[in-house]
């Protein structure tokens, strides 16, 4: 028996009130999905990721890796003859996602994004030392990007040393008022 | 002073050669370019998928600061620190809910009354190609490139406003004013893979290895790129991708700031030419550049 997808009718606009964007204005021309660098990846594509939308989908949105997959490069969004803004659209979802405690399917970039807001927390900048060092502990995938990481270290492009703003506590006070303003 | 410079994370890290040459072309130009004290990273491949207004207020902090320190014009170098930080200013000066939220979380008004260019914008709009060619010494002569723009140059287009969004040119231009001749190809815009570079390598490798085809059949010396993600993602993983496809690339991939600068009359030093991962020496010596 085919299992019955359960329907949220307010989730199109929940991602309204995220981003602004309008799913509805979508006509499936497809667009978006023909020029989209990671489709090929993707369980469902941009086009049907919005029709998901659209059908009230949330479980099927959230808790798939597609919405994970996009790379924010901009092109769907540029192409789209109905000027409606996927990337904002995927931003929205991923934001509701982790809101709502769905766990994020692509582990590898979780860490990603939490490693990089967590070192700008911490000292107002990135440093590649950190950044490449906590994703590896967060994957544990310590050998992965030796490829890569080596001929930068030897071309001197990686510093150890984290640059700390000097006013970080103007920093910290970003990341704590906008904590505190979105638990409203 | 002139123009503020918010120099992002790679300026003096990963894209270190960017930074290099980018500081040595402002000042063969004899450009007016001052460092913003004590910036705050834009928050750029993480931010907008945590939280919205987190995205919005990390380039307000800068912007905020950039004026108090009285700059009206921001030179952002890397394209992805000028998408955040123009995104922001169009969407608080067109947000009043935003903008006030923002405000409050940063405790400062904003003014409004700035500026941002990137890169290739700076040069081509405010600096404006004549000047440029004015002071060419030495012309590239005969070097065949490709001019790569990567995904986010053009776009968004509302907020990028900047050349044709699907066939740009600036950066072709540029390259013509020096002396080379840029080819005209069809995957100028596709994306590298920009903020996967750590975290879904395999996409990366599968799209930097479709450029790089395309890029092989077109017998050029060397990519011009503008994007220190774009040219990190190329150059230093171009190796793997050829084992992982058992074929062989072996083409630079040069910051355009990197040729101007040469063509400007700067040493392979002080444009950082030793920073990259696959060897530019041979063909530049051949050509007659060095
Ligand atoms: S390009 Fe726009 S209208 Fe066409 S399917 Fe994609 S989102 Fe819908
Ligand atoms: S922004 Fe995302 S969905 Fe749009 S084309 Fe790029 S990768 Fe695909």
């Amino acid at each position: 028996m085919r299992e019955i997808a359960k329907i949220d009718t307010t989730f199109a606009e929940q991602i309204k009130n995220e981003c602004g964007e309008n799913v509805y204005s979508c006509y499936q021309c497809k667009k978006c999905t023909l020029g989209c660098p990671t489709a090929y990846a993707m369980r469902y594509k941009p086009h049907q990721l919005i029709e998901a939308i659209q059908l009230g989908q949330k479980d099927l949105v959230l808790k798939d890796q597609s919405i994970w997959l996009c790379l924010s490069c901009q092109t769907c969004m540029a192409r789209c003859p109905q000027n409606l803004d996927f990337v904002k659209v995927a931003d929205a979802a991923r934001i509701i996602a982790q809101r709502e405690g769905f766990k994020i399917p692509v582990p590898e970039i979780a860490a990603f994004n939490s490693s990089f807001l967590s070192l700008v927390e911490r000292f107002g900048r990135i440093y590649e030392i950190g950044l490449v060092m906590l994703i590896k502990l967060k994957t544990k995938q310590i050998m992965k990007d030796m490829a890569m990481g080596l001929p930068l270290f030897f071309k001197g492009k990686f510093s150890f040393l984290p640059h700390k703003v000097e006013n970080i506590s103007a920093v910290r006070r970003i990341f704590r008022n906008t904590k505190e303003l979105e638990q409203k | 002073m002139k123009y503020g410079l918010y120099p992002g994370c790679s300026y003096r890290g990963t894209a270190r050669e960017f930074g290099e040459s980018i500081d040595a072309t402002c000042s063969a130009l004899n450009l007016d370019v001052k460092e913003l004290e004590d910036w705050v990273c834009c928050g750029a491949s993480s931010a907008h998928n945590t939280s919205h207004l987190l995205a919005t207020v990390l380039p307000l902090h800068t912007l905020i600061s950039a004026r108090e320190a009285g700059f009206e014009k921001l030179l952002a170098p890397c394209i992805a620190c000028a998408w955040r930080l123009k995104t922001a200013i169009k969407e608080i000066e067109t947000d009043e809910k935003l903008r006030m939220k923002a405000e409050k979380v940063i405790g400062k008004k904003y003014e409004g009354g700035i500026d941002v260019f990137n890169i290739v914008e700076f040069f081509t709009k405010e600096i404006k190609l004549e000047k440029i060619k004015k002071a060419v010494k030495k012309p590239l002569k005969d070097l065949r490139v490709v001019c790569y723009y990567g995904c986010m140059l053009t776009r968004p287009p509302k907020i990028a406003n900047f050349d044709v969004v699907e066939d740009p040119r600036s950066l072709d231009n540029i390259m013509k004013i020096l002396g080379a001749e840029s080819l005209d190809w069809p995957y100028k815009t596709e994306c590298c893979g920009v903020s996967f570079a750590l975290s879904r390598t395999d996409v990366v490798i599968k799209l930097c290895h479709d450029l790089l085809e395309e890029i092989k059949k077109l017998e050029v010396d060397m990519v011009v790129v503008a994007c220190p993600l774009c040219q990190t993602n190329l150059d230093t993983r171009q190796k793997e991708i050829e084992k992982k496809y058992n074929t062989k690339y072996g083409i630079p991939i040069v910051y355009f700031t990197q040729l101007m600068g040469l063509a400007l009359g700067k040493t392979p030093e002080d444009v950082g030419l030793k920073r990259l991962t696959v060897n530019p020496f041979p063909v530049l010596k051949k050509k007659g550049i060095l």
